[in-house]
């Protein structure tokens, strides 16, 4: 039971190693992480939307939990047994 | 592509418009989301292929396109995962208020796409400040633009555009009734429910308010891009597309008397395509129309891919559409008919 939260650590750890060991590069050897931005995309404009999807994630991950633990309360169903 | 997209995901749009507004007692709401149920996942598909599609035929367009039209794609993605998340999570607890509020969540995400979609349609017909040019001197490189969502007075001609003015509402606003008429003619055909007889009723009026808002986006069309007809004056054959809409739209005033249930939903399918199909030829080979004198539009030439990743992509793209055809055929094979016992979202 324990065990639950380590698929997530696991996978998050697993997309940290890809972009962390990314860097500076885009593209290997051809194209680093700054030439890459949008000159048009102000910084603003940015973390408007960083925040918008971290909230919005926040929100979906809350639902998530309550309908698992309203499924994992509610049991499995009943076992029917073979005569 | 993004013509097939409108068509197919137009309908989910369409039923949750219809849902909010028009289904009242609980078996019609069901009837509604089992309308739509097997079918909007597989249709949003089509939105993220015609985006790599764009990514891969015309870079230049989608770099300039997707950076200056960050903030409204970032909602319309917001909204889609709201209309969906709206749909699957209704049916997980059986209480009023959670069912009221993914109710209105899902039509009023739906309505909302609906009007951005039309609006950026619009955007894209109006064309843009590419290089941000401000009193005739390009202060970005020649492609990149970006957008407020609306400027102080919402004037399409101004020199620096807003996504929202009221040239791209009245688009908006097509695109809300023509979605709405062709999301019911998809319940009518996939449903036996109480609400068709209503929702023909419905679509019967909304057509005369489509034609209106037809006739009037066709004239400030021509007011805010006045160049927008030559190409149709030049090359007669293309108006076999104006026709083809305008059959789709005035053959649904006769919805009541159809004796097949999918000859509504023909007929503005037949719509979608038509106007879909009469905006890109009078666009032609404009891609991305540029609003100042200084920096040259986006055409097909100038925003293309190189011509071997082209040849590359155009094989690979004739067997990914040969495997989406088969799909396509198989989903509707086994959700052939009415969809009264899906039990979509049940739990």
């Amino acid at each position: 039971m324990f065990m639950i939260p380590f698929p997530y650590i696991a996978n998050t750890a697993g997309w940290y190693t890809s972009e962390l060991g990314r860097q500076p590069w885009l593209v290997y050897n051809l194209m680093r992480m700054v030439d890459g931005v949008s000159p048009t995309v102000s910084s603003g404009n940015t973390l408007f939307t960083l925040l918008g999807f971290v909230g919005l994630y926040i929100l979906l991950g809350l639902l998530f939990l309550m309908l698992v633990l309203k499924i994992i309360r509610k049991g499995p169903e009943p076992h029917i047994a073979l005569n | 592509m993004l013509g097939i997209y409108v068509v197919l995901d137009g309908y989910d749009f369409g039923a949750g418009i219809v849902h909010l507004f028009f289904a009242k007692t609980e078996e019609e709401k069901k009837a509604v989301t089992n309308a739509i149920g097997p079918f909007w996942d597989a249709n949003e598909v089509w939105l993220i292929a015609s985006g790599g599609v764009l990514f891969f035929a015309f870079p230049t367009l989608y770099a300039s396109s997707f950076s200056g039209f960050y903030l409204p794609l970032m909602l319309v993605l917001w909204l889609l995962i709201f209309r969906a998340i709206s749909l699957e999570l209704r049916g997980q607890i059986h209480h009023r208020l959670w069912e009221a509020l993914w109710d209105k969540a899902f039509g009023l995400a739906s309505l909302l796409l609906a009007l951005f979609f039309g609006a950026a349609l619009g955007n894209v017909v109006r064309g843009v400040n590419l290089g941000m040019v401000e009193n005739g001197v390009s202060t970005q490189e020649p492609h990149y633009f970006f957008l407020a969502l609306w400027n102080p007075t919402f004037d399409p001609l101004a020199e620096h555009q807003g996504i929202i003015d009221w040239f791209t509402v009245i688009l908006g606003l097509v695109a809300v009734v023509t979605l709405t008429i062709h999301g019911a003619g998809w319940v009518i055909l996939k449903t036996s429910s109480t609400l068709n007889q209503r929702l023909k009723d419905i679509i019967f009026k909304l057509n005369f308010v489509l034609l209106v808002l037809v006739i009037l986006s066709a004239y400030v069309w021509h007011y805010v891009k006045p160049i927008s007809l030559n190409n149709l004056q030049n090359h007669y054959w293309l108006w076999i597309f104006p026709l083809i809409a305008a059959i789709g739209l005035l053959g649904q005033f006769w919805i009541r008397m159809f004796k097949k249930d999918g000859t509504g939903f023909m007929f503005s399918s037949l719509f979608i395509l038509g106007s879909f199909a009469t905006t890109v030829a009078s666009m032609f080979p404009t891609l991305l129309p540029s609003t100042n004198e200084v920096n040259p539009s986006l055409t097909i030439q100038n925003a293309a891919a190189h011509e071997y990743g082209l040849s590359v992509g155009l094989g690979w793209f004739i067997f990914a559409a040969i495997l989406v055809v088969a799909y396509f055929i198989i989903q509707f094979r086994v959700f052939k008919g009415k969809l009264d016992d899906v039990g979509y979202g049940e739990h």
